[in-house]
């Protein structure tokens, strides 16, 4: 664990090393699993934020007021612990002078440093982690990039009974995490809406790899379809052991995973049919849900770090370039202005990943929200395939969850 | 009554893990009295050199088993020689701390090789069997009747054999044993040996069946010792009850009520057991 720390320490220091020090310089903190059980997500994210630092400084820096800054990316390792994240933010920002936050993998890493935050008036942009509770929770300095689970659960459990026809579904997920709540609660009315029920929830920790009791006793409430909302590697097992315990339904997720990162634990063809319903993230073979930049991102992603993006990528990779954008908007670096930059921004125009959903004609709601279009992928042949566009309704979705923010100041 | 007997297989798998973790850490206890915690930490580093073997380089399974058991054979001695050599001279605190500094030495060094990642042992024995209502595929098969397997002999060894005897006397009063000629320091070798060659095999058939990652060694060595305080020390048939019961109870605490306190389940079991038999379910009689 120190070692680790140590390494992810220094391996920051070398990058903030890279920077010519007579230049005047933006300092923007991470913090994300690097290990542990979420850095399945958490090194992809670090790896996305990180390229884009690299191209905004090789196109020069951020342009603050008519002159240049580079990017110093200081990035610690948390391990998915909210004790940890907390105090690597206060690290950051008491010895390394941070302006600007980024990162996160869950709203339980993130929301315990909301006062410090505040307080400190720290803009933060957080990326993979789907809570809803990151921005139904009022904190003017916190954006969050990615959609929040119920957004799509609500989609998929409709998806999931006019699409698909499934009846009963019996749901499999950790349980103990924020974001697992909101989504079943939106695919729970979803499904219900078509005529369907879910049968039992079974719950598991983040890092569990033997599911099979909580399989079996989904397996004898005789589902239509068995849903699963958890990490890719623990969806992994959760798909390899439902068919090992002979399971013949239907198996539905939301996880996001890559082929690469499914693949470290099960082969292809236990994936062949499953269907996975989550927001348009980036995709190797069809970018018809994506951004203009995607194949540039891909392609460079491969370059630097030989290996395919993940999915999920596109959030951390889009989060600095809008960040980027919003400073050079504000034209300062003071908390405030960029602040009120990032409520009034339009989508940006270039470097985008992601198809993002304007709010009216802005990058974020009035909620400090952004969206991106549900889709449903089936893997085909070894493959992640997009299947199709799902319903995505922002507009209705932004005024609900204005509501709930409200409520909480 | 298919869901029970499902359940009930699924709790034997997980016993025939904390079976085979307690044997090796029973060995060493009762033979060097070391509370050897990193000892999970050893069983993944088995099974990392498993994945090389059989993953990365495409060497044949059985091969790649072998070879890293004997690499982790020699390890075990090595650990022996080095960090715990006078483990018998020391305060139990300070053997504690090296333990605990060695699975966290081992656990970072793991990290820094294989990253994060988790990774899958490809064993190449995923396919299913049907016994009655109750599914299992061969692999979880292989690992209950491994763990059957090295449990008998062990016990066989134990009694029948002079190397057992050897062992018992080291175990019972190594002033003595060294008096009747007994080679404490080959006995030791010998254990710390064995018990990681088991640790190995443990290590490639959870990377086979689940996947490997660095930290995994601090979850499963929980539940071997569990299952060793549960028993008591020194009572192989206590060991093996002690194993299934924690396995069964988590399996069916998981399927019946929730995994939320599976855990926690088990661990108020003990503590209740413990309060009213303090030496363990099966610890044998001491007389002061």
């Amino acid at each position: 664990m120190i070692v680790a720390l140590l390494v992810s320490v220094f391996a920051a220091g070398c990058g903030n090393s890279s920077s010519s020090s007579s230049e005047p310089t933006i300092v923007i903190g991470e913090t994300e699993p690097l290990s542990g059980p979420l850095a399945v997500y958490g090194v992809p994210q670090n790896n996305s934020i990180k390229l884009a630092v690299k191209h905004i400084n090789e196109r020069g820096g951020i342009d603050v007021g008519g002159k240049k800054h580079r990017i110093e990316l200081v990035s610690l390792d948390d391990q998915f612990n909210p004790t940890t994240a907390l105090s690597n933010i206060k690290k950051m920002v008491e010895h390394e002078k941070i302006q600007f936050l980024v990162g996160f993998m869950s709203g339980s890493s993130v929301m315990p440093a909301f006062p410090y935050i505040k307080e400190n008036k720290l803009p933060t942009l957080v990326g993979v982690a789907p809570d809803k509770a990151i921005t139904a929770t009022n904190n003017p300095y916190v954006f969050h990039v990615r959609p929040p689970s119920d957004f799509t659960g609500l989609t998929s459990g409709r998806f999931i009974g006019e699409e698909l026809n499934v009846k009963t579904m019996a749901v499999v997920g950790t349980t103990a995490q924020g974001f697992f709540k909101d989504l079943i609660e939106g695919v729970q009315q979803g499904l219900q809406s078509t005529g369907g029920s879910i049968t039992t929830v079974q719950g598991f920790k983040v890092g569990d790899q033997d599911i099979t009791a909580q399989l079996t006793a989904a397996i004898a409430t005789k589902p239509d379809a068995i849903y699963v909302g958890a990490d890719v590697e623990s969806a992994a097992f959760v798909y390899k052991q439902a068919k090992e315990l002979g399971y013949k339904g239907r198996l539905l997720g939301f996880n996001g995973g890559s082929k690469a990162q499914f693949e470290k634990i099960v082969s292809a063809d236990v994936l062949e049919g499953i269907y996975d319903m989550i927001p348009a993230e980036i995709n190797p073979s069809d970018h018809s849900i994506n951004g203009p930049y995607a194949q540039t991102f891909l392609d460079k992603y491969k370059a630097e770090y030989n290996v395919e993006a993940p999915p999920s990528t596109g959030y951390g990779y889009d989060l600095m370039n809008i960040l980027a954008a919003a400073i050079e908007q504000a034209g300062t670096t003071d908390a405030d202005a960029v602040v009120k930059a990032l409520n009034e921004m339009p989508v940006p125009k270039e470097h985008m990943t992601m198809k993002w959903i304007p709010v009216e004609g802005k990058m974020f709601d009035k909620n400090n929200q952004a969206y991106v279009p549900n889709a449903s992928f089936v893997w085909t042949g070894g493959d992640k395939k997009v299947h199709k566009e799902m319903n995505s309704p922002v507009q209705e979705y932004s005024e609900g969850l204005a509501k709930i923010r409200n409520a909480s100041k | 009554m298919n869901e029970l007997l499902q359940q009930l297989a699924n709790g034997l798998v997980m016993s025939s893990l904390y079976l085979l973790l307690a044997l090796g850490l029973s060995l060493v206890f009762g033979v060097l009295h070391i509370p050897h915690f990193a000892f999970g930490s050893v069983a993944v580093l088995g099974g990392y050199f498993g994945l090389v073997f059989i993953n990365r380089m495409g060497f044949p399974i059985w091969i790649s088993i072998l070879l890293a058991i004997a690499i982790s054979t020699a390890a075990g001695i090595l650990l022996e020689r080095l960090p715990y050599k006078n483990a018998n001279e020391l305060p139990p605190l300070n053997i504690f701390i090296i333990s605990l500094g060695l699975m966290t030495f081992l656990n970072n060094t793991m990290q820094l090789i294989f990253g994060p990642d988790q990774f899958q042992v490809k064993l190449d024995a995923g396919g299913m069997i049907k016994l009655g209502p109750v599914m299992l595929t061969e692999l979880r098969l292989i690992l209950i009747l491994t763990a059957i397997s090295i449990t008998v002999a062990t016990a066989v060894i134990l009694k029948k054999s002079k190397l057992g005897t050897a062992i018992r006397a080291v175990a019972e009063n190594r002033e003595a044993a060294l008096l009747m000629g007994i080679s404490i320091k080959g006995i030791s070798a010998f254990v710390f040996g064995f018990a990681s060659a088991v640790g190995a095999l443990v290590g490639i058939l959870y990377g086979g069946l689940y996947s490997l990652v660095p930290t995994r060694g601090n979850d499963l060595i929980f539940f071997g010792f569990a299952a060793l305080v549960l028993a008591g020390m020194g009572n192989l048939m206590g060991t093996i009850i002690s194993c299934l019961i924690i396995g069964i109870f988590q399996s069916l605490t998981i399927g019946y009520i929730s995994s939320h306190y599976s855990t926690v389940a088990v661990f108020v079991m003990i503590i209740l057991v413990l309060v009213f038999k303090p030496m363990g379910l099966f610890a044998k009689e001491v007389r002061r």
